[in-house]
């Protein structure tokens, strides 16, 4: 057992190495800004500065999580089911609509039915690994 | 954990062989007393993987020593020091407390200092992930950890541990409005009154909230707290492990 306790400690220098990735730093930061926000402590911009996340990061966090989480649903043997995948970012798209500008988004609609359309037609897949 | 491992004489001896001394004011013998209390731990497997991780990194003479007590609640120490040096930056300290309460086996992070030449090498890592896969094999439900001396109020808040007692936690508050402008402030105390508010003799406080805030780095290396990381928590052990694993 050690005899003279008060020198040391779980040392600040052993922590520091746990550090060193820097994307996994940037994702627990930005895992902060998501969490104050979701529990109404602070607002999304008060968050993004409170933390010193910008949005774009941000932004990048919440498509790599959504990502994984929807990639990992739908595949099937590894390969995404695109039809569904761009059906799913339509609905997302006209979750921000209002009535008047979801008939302007007809042709965004039709854009992404049609490029659906195409690749399935070209038998293109989207692997994913793992 | 029916296939859990049970430590044998053979491991037992094993381990002095490589140097490491064995104290038990145990009632019973090392043996039964680990597969009692501390069951599925690979006793030599664990002791061997840190002796070849810290012994060449030792300066001067290396002590290494499993302490066993059954005092309730049961205690086994895995200690390895090397502190006759001259400069402290030369220690090396490594000491594990496993605790067996009647419901819960705690494993207290005592000490960790490497010598200033095998810092920042990725030898922690190494030695943590020894640990870690020893946790779950013996089922470890929670670690705790005193955060404190030369930033450690800081680092082990980034860490993800959380601080279980509220009068720190409202010290380290309390030093935050004499360190910080009125509106830095007021979003600290917005964390602050977030948890207490919903839980006012909570124990689990989330003080990464406040290590991950850049302006909060000052008054957290100077602070002083004690945490606990809840192994059983599926996100606090994904992220400990993520940090062990890469």
């Amino acid at each position: 057992m050690l005899r003279d306790r008060k020198g040391y400690t779980e040392a600040a220098h052993i922590g520091e190495e746990f550090f060193q990735n820097n994307a996994y730093e940037l994702e627990r930061q930005c895992m902060m800004v998501q969490s104050a926000v979701q529990r109404k402590i602070l607002t999304f911009p008060e968050a993004l500065s409170t933390y010193g996340v910008t949005k774009e990061q941000f932004g990048n966090f919440l498509v790599k999580s959504i990502r994984e989480n929807v990639f990992t649903t739908l595949s099937n043997d590894g390969m995404v089911d695109l039809t569904m995948y761009l059906d799913i970012l339509k609905k997302l798209f006209h979750e921000v609509l209002d009535d008047k500008h979801v008939q302007r988004a007809a042709s965004v609609d039709k854009a992404i039915d049609q490029f659906s359309s195409e690749i399935e037609a070209e038998g293109y897949h989207k692997m994913i690994a793992g | 954990m029916e296939n859990a491992h049970k430590v044998t004489i053979e491991e037992i001896d094993k381990a002095r062989s490589i140097g490491f001394k064995i104290e038990y004011t145990a009632s019973q013998g090392p043996v039964d007393f680990v597969n009692e209390h501390f069951y599925g731990l690979e006793f030599f497997e664990f002791l061997n993987e840190l002796n070849i991780l810290l012994k060449p990194v030792a300066i001067g003479k290396l002590e290494q020593t499993i302490s066993m007590s059954d005092t309730p609640p049961p205690m086994l120490l895995v200690g390895l020091y090397a502190t006759d040096n001259d400069v402290d930056a030369d220690d090396l300290v490594f000491e594990r407390s496993f605790i067996k309460y009647p419901d819960l086996l705690v494993v207290e992070h005592d000490y960790f200092n490497l010598p200033l030449t095998a810092r920042m090498q990725g030898l922690a890592i190494k030695v943590t992930a020894c640990c870690l896969k020893q946790y779950e094999n013996m089922g470890v439900g929670k670690i705790r950890v005193r955060a404190t001396l030369k930033d450690g109020g800081l680092v082990w808040a980034k860490f993800g541990f959380k601080a279980v007692n509220k009068v720190e936690v409202l010290a380290i508050l309390n030093s935050a409005k004499k360190n910080l402008s009125k509106s830095q402030f007021e979003r600290v105390e917005k964390f602050y009154n977030a948890y207490y508010d919903n839980e006012p003799g909570g124990t689990s406080f989330p003080i990464e909230d406040w290590g991950r805030i850049p302006f909060m780095e000052k008054t957290l290396r100077g602070s002083d707290w004690h945490g606990e990381l809840d192994l059983t928590n599926e996100k606090d052990f994904l992220n400990f492990k993520n940090y062990v694993t890469r």
